[in-house]
C-alpha cells in the first residue's frame, strides 16, 4: 500500500534528509533573530502606544507603519525587494543565508504583532499593581509582562515558527534551499506526486509536533486556568 | 505626614476635557485613618491615584513631611517616595502566574531581598493574615476573602508608612468584608501605619475611619471627624428571609 512511499524514500531519502535540516536551520536562525528584535518591537508597540503604560505614539506609530508594511508584501516579493539587500550583505541573492535574512524580516514583524497582542491581553490592573510598588521599566517587563503572558507569549511564538516553516519552503522558487526547493525541482519540475506526497506529510507531522510542544508547554506555564489547591 | 496643596486633574480624551478634581487642599497626619467617600466619578479614585503617585497632577503639589513631590523629581526618587507606600486595589490584583507566597513576597524581590529572606517575610505575613496554609497556592483557587487578605499580606510586606485602600471591600460579601476591615484595624493597630481609604460604602467609612474627606464633583464638600460606629452590621440571609435556611 505504502510501496510509492517507500520507494520514494529509498530514492529521494538523502535529500529529503538534507532538505529538513536545512529548513529547520533556516528557520531557527530566522526565529532567533525575530524573537529577540521582534519581541522588543511588540513591546514597544504595546507599551507606548496611546494609552498604554509608557505611552509614546512618537515611537509606537512609526514603528507601527513599518511591521504593518513588511506584513503587507507578500513573501515572494519581499525575496525579490530583498535580493539586493542580500547581495550587499553576504555577496549573494541565492542560498539558505540570503533566504535567511528575508524570513528574519518577515518574521521580526509576525513576532511583533503576536507579542503585542499578548501584551494587550494582560488585566490593566497588573500595569496599576506594577505602578503602585515603584517597579523600573525593566522590572515591569521581566516581573509583570513576561510573567503574565508567557502563555499567550509560548503559543505566539509557537504559531511564528510555523508560519516561518511555511514562508521556508516559499524560499525554494529563489533557489534558497531547504525542503522547499526540493519539492519545486523534483516535485514540480519533474512532476514527481509520491514525492510531493512524502514531503507534505513529514512537514503535517514536523508541524503537529511543533504545535503540541508549544501547547503542551503554553498549558504548563498557565496558572490562570488551573484549579491547584495547595 | 502628607500635604495636598491646590491640586487639580483633567482628563483629555476625543469627547473632550473632564475635570475629575478641582483645587483640592487638605493635610494627613501620620498614624491617622483618612476615609475619602463620594458618590461615583466624584474623584476618588483620581485622588488616591495622585496621592499614591500613579499619576502626576496637571497642577498642585504634594509634600511627603514637608519635601514637595512635583514634576521636577526625578524618576528615582519618585520610585523611592511610591515605595514608602502599599496600594490595595478593589479587584485584588493578585498576579495569577504566581502562587501566593510568590505574590507577596513580590516587593521584596523587586528591591533585591534574597529569596530565603523575602519567603521567610511573606510567610510571616501570611500569618498575620491568617493564610499560611495557603502559601502554595495560586490566586485562582482563592476566595475572594482570601485573595484581599493576600492583596493585604503583600502590601504589607515592605513595613509601609502609608497605606492606600481602594473600595476594597466593595467585591466582597458583608461578612467577609468585616473580616477584611478588622484585618486593616489589626494592621492599624499592629504596624502603626497610615491608613487611606476610599469607598463608597458609608458603613465601612463609619466603622473605620477618624476623619473623611468627602468628594463631589471633584471639590471638598465636607472634611472633619466623624462619630465612628461601634460595629459593622452584617445582616444574614436567615435574618432577611426570618428563618433558619432551608
Amino acid at each position: 500500500m505504502f510501496d510509492w512511499a517507500f520507494g520514494t524514500w529509498a530514492r529521494f531519502g538523502d535529500q529529503i534528509i538534507v532538505g529538513f535540516v536545512e529548513t529547520f536551520y533556516m528557520v531557527a536562525v530566522a526565529f532567533s533573530i525575530a524573537l529577540v528584535l521582534g519581541t522588543g518591537i511588540g513591546m514597544a508597540l504595546s507599551l507606548c502606544s496611546r494609552g498604554g503604560p509608557m505611552a509614546s505614539p512618537l515611537l509606537a506609530s512609526p514603528l507601527a507603519v513599518v511591521v504593518n508594511i513588511i506584513r503587507s508584501v507578500p513573501f515572494i516579493l519581499l525575496l525579490i525587494i530583498m535580493a539586493p539587500v542580500a547581495r550587499a550583505l553576504i555577496g549573494t541573492a541565492y542560498g539558505i543565508y540570503a533566504s535567511m535574512i528575508s524570513l528574519s524580516v518577515v518574521g521580526v514583524a509576525i513576532v511583533a504583532r503576536l507579542v503585542e497582542q499578548a501584551i494587550s491581553d494582560i488585566n490593566p490592573q497588573v500595569f496599576h499593581t506594577a505602578r503602585s510598588m515603584g517597579v523600573s521599566r525593566f522590572q515591569l517587563v521581566t516581573e509583570f509582562i513576561l510573567v503574565e503572558a508567557r502563555s499567550p507569549l509560548i503559543l505566539g511564538f509557537t504559531s511564528a515558527i510555523i508560519s516561518l516553516i511555511a514562508y521556508s519552503t516559499v524560499v525554494g522558487v529563489i533557489a534558497g534551499g531547504g525542503i522547499g526547493y526540493l519539492a519545486l525541482q523534483e516535485g514540480f519540475y519533474m512532476w514527481n506526486q509520491p514525492l510531493m506526497w512524502v514531503i507534505i506529510l513529514l512537514m503535517v507531522l514536523a508541524v503537529q509536533v511543533i504545535q503540541l510542544l508549544g501547547s503542551a508547554l503554553a498549558r504548563m506555564v498557565d496558572k490562570k486556568g488551573k484549579s491547584r489547591k495547595s | 505626614m502628607i500635604t495636598v496643596e491646590n491640586l487639580s486633574m483633567d482628563f483629555t480624551g476625543k469627547a473632550g476635557s473632564a475635570k475629575a478634581l478641582s483645587d483640592v487642599s487638605f493635610a494627613i497626619s501620620a498614624g491617622e485613618i483618612l476615609g475619602i467617600v463620594g458618590k461615583s466619578g466624584a474623584g476618588k479614585t483620581t485622588l488616591l491615584r495622585l496621592l499614591s503617585f500613579q499619576m502626576r497632577p496637571n497642577s498642585g503639589r504634594i509634600l511627603i513631611d514637608g519635601e514637595p513631590v512635583d514634576h521636577t523629581t526625578s524618576a528615582r526618587a519618585l520610585r523611592r517616595i511610591v515605595q514608602q507606600s502599599a496600594t490595595v486595589f478593589q479587584g485584588f490584583s493578585l498576579l495569577y502566574n504566581r502562587n501566593v507566597v510568590e505574590n507577596v513576597a513580590l516587593p521584596l524581590k523587586l528591591r533585591g531581598m534574597s529569596r530565603s529572606q523575602r519567603e521567610e517575610k511573606a510567610r510571616d505575613l501570611l500569618n498575620f493574615v491568617g493564610l499560611a496554609h495557603r502559601a502554595r497556592a495560586y490566586p485562582i483557587t482563592l476566595s475572594g476573602g482570601e485573595a484581599q487578605r493576600v492583596a493585604i499580606a503583600r502590601a504589607l510586606v515592605t513595613d509601609p508608612k502609608i497605606l492606600f485602600l481602594d473600595e476594597p471591600t466593595s467585591a466582597l460579601d458583608s461578612q467577609t468584608s468585616k473580616d477584611i476591615l478588622d484585618l486593616v484595624k489589626r494592621t492599624h493597630q499592629t504596624y502603626g501605619v497610615t491608613i487611606v481609604l476610599v469607598s463608597h460604602q458609608i458603613e465601612v467609612v463609619r466603622y473605620m475611619c477618624d476623619r473623611v474627606l468627602h468628594l463631589e464633583q471633584g471639590r471638598i464638600k465636607r472634611l472633619g471627624p466623624i462619630q465612628k460606629a461601634p460595629q459593622f452590621h452584617v445582616e444574614t440571609m436567615e435574618q432577611i428571609w426570618g428563618m433558619p435556611d432551608v
